[in-house]
């Protein structure tokens, strides 16, 4: 069961100190970026309102890099990101985000049992494999996660959804988080998959 | 003002403030490096901000750097000097960093391989491994006993599947057992723990394993920390159903062999993780010796362009100033730099400038008093009356005054420097002048006077000339220094002043007796010519007759000398001129003279204050000379004429009386107006004269000329106003200092 808080959540500061880094060093960017765009791929996703809660299901590739499993496997834990996001949309002016909701995971090596944790961040929530792609595979599945109320949204309104999957850097040690800003096998990230929440026909 | 106090000040303090904002992040960003807690917030900023300052830095030192090579090129001076010092400075800078940088790129990164031993490694992998082994004997055990678990429940019917779990938990020790049905459908559990309504599920993989045969027994972490023995085993098929069930047994582990199991892990995975970073602490390191290095060495670099200008920067003063002295810019004050040799060097050029720029102007005020001497005497030479002219040793012109080319009528400016003797060239009175002078040099004098009489197409005129020498600094002779006087009307004047002295004696000595002689001539022939008979009456008649008549021409021409000589009080009265020249023209006109008379009167003259006598007498004795003139012309004829001259303010009235007789002899032309000057016959030679007389006492002024078609004409001139009247006593005055021209007066 996930437990989810409708909040919305802003960049933080250091996101834009990485954003700045990055602009400052376009040629080393260039250098070491990799075709990391197709690493993670939001294949399907949809939302289902069942009792007046909207209901996310989704089925997302994750295909981790090199430098990712190599340190997934030298014990050091991964988080990924499930970023959701509410839009309004407008017809003759920007759309307007409603709000921003995020879901995050862990996998990690447990040497000891030999086994990779996925854990679930907002609730607590864990699941043990065998192997890594078995622990991805059960990340990619996302089913019924409650993520917004009906009642919050307006009528005659048209309302977009967004996903995308990122992988988290900014918590690991100064050393580690400088060298996954700078290189692209660190950037690991989906496309935006945006599809209809409610038309105003509806 | 503000603004140089502002960029005094302000700018050093922006220099000290960035200077130090850079140096503490660089601070931050090594103790960052170093994986402290303290700043690890701040360490991605912290890059940025450190690239900002090299960029920065990189962006100071292009800028200077461009404008150094364009003064190079451009040959500014000091360019060349800043160079040197340039590469001086960035080469002893650039050197030690490069060393330093190498050695410690290798230091650090021998340094951090060092600390990963491949023993410790292996140590911490045996003891995990020790670990899983002293878990393995139990799990090994555990997994026995659940197959025998799993075997006791076979064919167990589901209503008591239960109770059998119960007390099959109890007895094998168990945390919970659970029976799982196709697609993971619980068909019975028991638990230690009734909080939990839900039995933990196994995986997918694990009951896929399971499903496949193969038995599972395997550490599994808990949520929120420790581990238990999770196993897995399939049970046999149930005879009804046919369906293949799996029981999952949990167990718990001591506590004391988890803390201990967990505490290798943990060390273990410390150790991986650190192991694993070695590359990216390494590169982390690496970028912040980089960027400490780069900070420094281009704050070096910067220092070497700051320190280079502001050593050259008075070099450079020094040689703007020394430039601007080239061009005589002697006001030129230049900065003190310090107190150092720079310093003095500046100082004494400023001393230099100070002096120049003072003796420049001590220069200039000698020049300016030179200047105003010689403009001093320009102005006096030419307001002088007398003629100077000023030749060198070479007797070459070196200047004359407009009197002098006034009295000579010759345009001295045309021959400055050329020999004076030039001058002369189709000019008859300076050929005279010449030659009286070249006399005196010829004759080796060099301080002479003498008079000089010159004729020329004007009349005679008499020079009065002194010659002195200029003597140079060597006492030699540098040149000379002519100084005339035409004296020509001084002399006139002074005949008529000789005349007038002789007209009032005439008048007073002779004409007394010539009465009582007349009136005894006259008794003689009256008392006698009866008593006397014959030839002795007849002679004495006509010798007492002759004495009478020629008495009577004696009293006659002692009475036009007393005419002459008198000067009594003008009777001044408004008339018109026209009128008087008509009346007195009109009475020549019904006279028997055989002339001609034409008068054409200017209407525009307005009434004069005059005497009408002696306007009269003036008239006549001009029309007269004029009647005299043509006698034995064939077509005698007398033109006179009135006209209204305007001269700017100057109002003149001017009467003109031509006649077409002989003209005036060129000889006597100057002297035309002097009494007993005269061509004809008959006359005292007075009229003339008593003309200019009495013009000159109505303040106008009288001339002659010879009219280019034949004859002469007379001109008076009588002012009308004051302007007119100060200008031809301006004339007058000039006329009788300086000389006539062609006209005598």
């Amino acid at each position: 069961m996930h437990v989810w808080s409708n909040r919305l959540v802003k960049r933080s500061g250091q996101d834009s100190a990485l954003l700045l880094a990055l602009c400052l060093l376009p040629v080393c960017n260039t250098s070491f970026a990799t075709d990391e765009d197709d690493r993670f791929v939001v294949r399907t996703a949809y939302t289902e309102l069942i009792d007046g809660v909207y209901y996310l299901n989704a089925d997302i590739e994750y295909s981790l890099s090199e430098q990712a499993l190599e340190a997934l496997q030298n014990s050091v834990p991964l988080t990924i990101r499930l970023q959701i996001e509410i839009i309004r949309d407008r017809k003759f002016w920007w759309n307007k985000s409603l709000a921003e909701l995020e879901q995050g995971y862990e996998i990690a090596f447990h040497p000891l049992s030999n086994r990779y944790i996925v854990r679930n961040l907002n609730s607590g929530a864990q699941d043990t494999f065998a192997n890594y792609r078995a622990a991805i595979a059960s990340l990619g599945r996302v089913s019924d996660l409650p993520i917004y109320e009906d009642f919050l949204l307006e009528r005659d309104v048209n309302y977009l959804v967004r996903l995308r999957a990122v992988l988290d850097v900014r918590n690991y040690s100064a050393p580690l988080r400088l060298f996954a800003t700078i290189w692209g096998d660190w950037r690991l990230s989906s496309d935006y998959y945006e599809w209809k929440l409610r038309s105003s026909s509806e | 003002m503000e603004i140089t106090i502002l960029k005094r000040i302000g700018l050093p303090i922006l220099w000290v403030t960035g200077a130090t904002a850079l140096f503490a992040s660089l601070y931050m960003l090594s103790t960052t490096t170093q994986n402290s807690e303290e700043f690890d917030r701040l360490h991605v900023w912290l890059i940025f901000f450190n690239i900002a300052g090299v960029l920065t830095l990189m962006t100071l030192i292009g800028v200077n750097l461009f404008r150094l090579i364009m003064q190079y090129r451009n040959h500014v001076p000091g360019s060349r000097l800043t160079a040197r010092l340039m590469a001086i400075f960035v080469l002893l800078a650039v050197a030690p960093v490069v060393f330093v940088f190498y050695f410690s790129i290798q230091f650090i990164s021998r340094g951090i391989d060092s600390w990963f031993d491949v023993g410790v490694e292996s140590a911490m992998a045996n003891s995990l491994e020790l670990s899983r082994t002293a878990l393995d004997v139990r799990m090994r055990e555990l997994l026995s006993r659940t197959e025998r678990m799993a075997f006791d429940l076979t064919d167990t019917p589901d209503s008591i599947i239960g109770a059998r779990l119960d007390v099959m938990r109890l007895e094998s020790g168990a945390t919970e057992l659970t029976v799982f049905g196709s697609s993971r459908r619980i068909i019975s559990t028991s638990a230690i723990h009734t909080f939990s309504i839900v039995p933990e599920q196994p995986s997918d993989d694990l009951l896929l394993q399971v499903h496949q045969g193969r038995p599972y027994i395997g550490l599994d972490p808990i949520s929120g920390g420790g581990l238990r023995i999770r196993s897995l085993v399939i049970m046999a098929a149930d005879a009804k159903m046919g369906e293949k069930r799996v029981l999952q047994a949990l167990f718990s582990i001591a506590e004391r062999q988890i803390n201990l199991a967990e505490r290798v892990q943990n060390e273990y995975t410390r150790y991986r993780e650190i192991s694993y970073l070695r590359t990216p602490l390494k590169y982390s390191f690496v970028l912040t010796l980089s960027l400490v290095l780069l900070v420094s060495l281009l704050a070096a670099v910067w220092g070497a362009f700051y320190s280079a200008r502001r050593l050259v920067a008075p070099i450079q003063d020094l040689a703007a100033g020394t430039q601007a002295v080239a061009r005589g810019e002697y006001d030129t004050r230049l900065p003190l730099p310090a107190k150092d040799e720079v310093g003095f060097l500046v100082l004494s050029f400023n001393e230099m400038t100070s002096r120049l720029a003072e003796a420049k102007e001590q220069a200039s005020r000698s020049q300016q008093e030179v200047e105003s001497e010689r403009a001093y005497l320009e102005a006096m030479l030419a307001n002088l009356s007398s003629g100077v002219i000023a030749l060198d040793a070479g007797r070459n012109l070196r200047t004359a005054n407009s009197a002098a080319q006034e009295i000579l009528d010759v345009e001295f400016d045309r021959y400055l420097g050329k020999p004076l003797d030039k001058t002369a060239v189709g000019n008859a009175m300076m050929d005279q002048f010449l030659q009286a002078s070249n006399g005196h040099f010829e004759a080796g004098e060099t301080v002479w006077r003498d008079q000089f009489v010159l004729r020329g197409s004007a009349g005679r005129k008499v020079l009065m000339c002194s010659c002195t020498s200029l003597a140079d600094e060597e006492s030699e002779i540098a040149g000379y220094v002519i100084v005339f006087e035409d004296v020509t009307t001084l002399l006139q004047a002074q005949r008529d002043a000789a005349w007038g002295e002789v007209a009032r004696r005439l008048a007073h000595e002779i004409k007394n007796p010539l009465t009582p002689i007349q009136l005894s001539a006259e008794r003689l022939q009256q008392k006698c010519y009866d008593k006397l008979s014959g030839k002795d009456g007849e002679v004495l008649r006509r010798s007492t007759q002759t004495i009478i008549q020629q008495v009577q021409a004696m009293q006659s021409m002692v009475n036009a000398f007393s005419e002459y000589a008198r000067t009594p009080e003008l009777n001044l009265i408004r008339l018109k001129l026209n009128h008087l020249v008509a009346e007195v023209a009109d009475l020549y006109r019904g006279k028997e003279t055989g002339a001609t008379f034409t008068v054409e009167l200017d209407d525009n003259i307005p009434a004069i204050e005059a005497d009408a006598g002696r306007m009269r007498q003036m008239l006549h004795n001009m029309i007269k000379n004029a009647l005299e003139a043509v006698d034995g012309n064939p077509h005698p004829r007398v033109n006179i004429r009135t006209h209204l001259v305007r001269s700017q303010e100057a109002m003149t009235a001017e009467i003109v009386v031509e006649d077409n007789g002989p003209g005036f002899d060129p000889d006597i032309l100057s002297h035309a107006f002097e009494p007993y000057v005269t061509s004809k016959s008959k006359g005292t030679g007075l009229g003339l004269a008593i003309v200019k007389k009495l013009a000159e006492e109505h303040g106008g002024k009288v001339f002659a000329e010879n009219r280019s078609e034949g004859g002469a004409r007379l001109v008076i001139l009588l002012p009308l106003n004051e302007d007119a009247h100060a200008a031809l006593l301006f004339e007058r005055y000039a006329s009788a200092t300086r000389g006539g021209g062609r006209r005598a007066s």
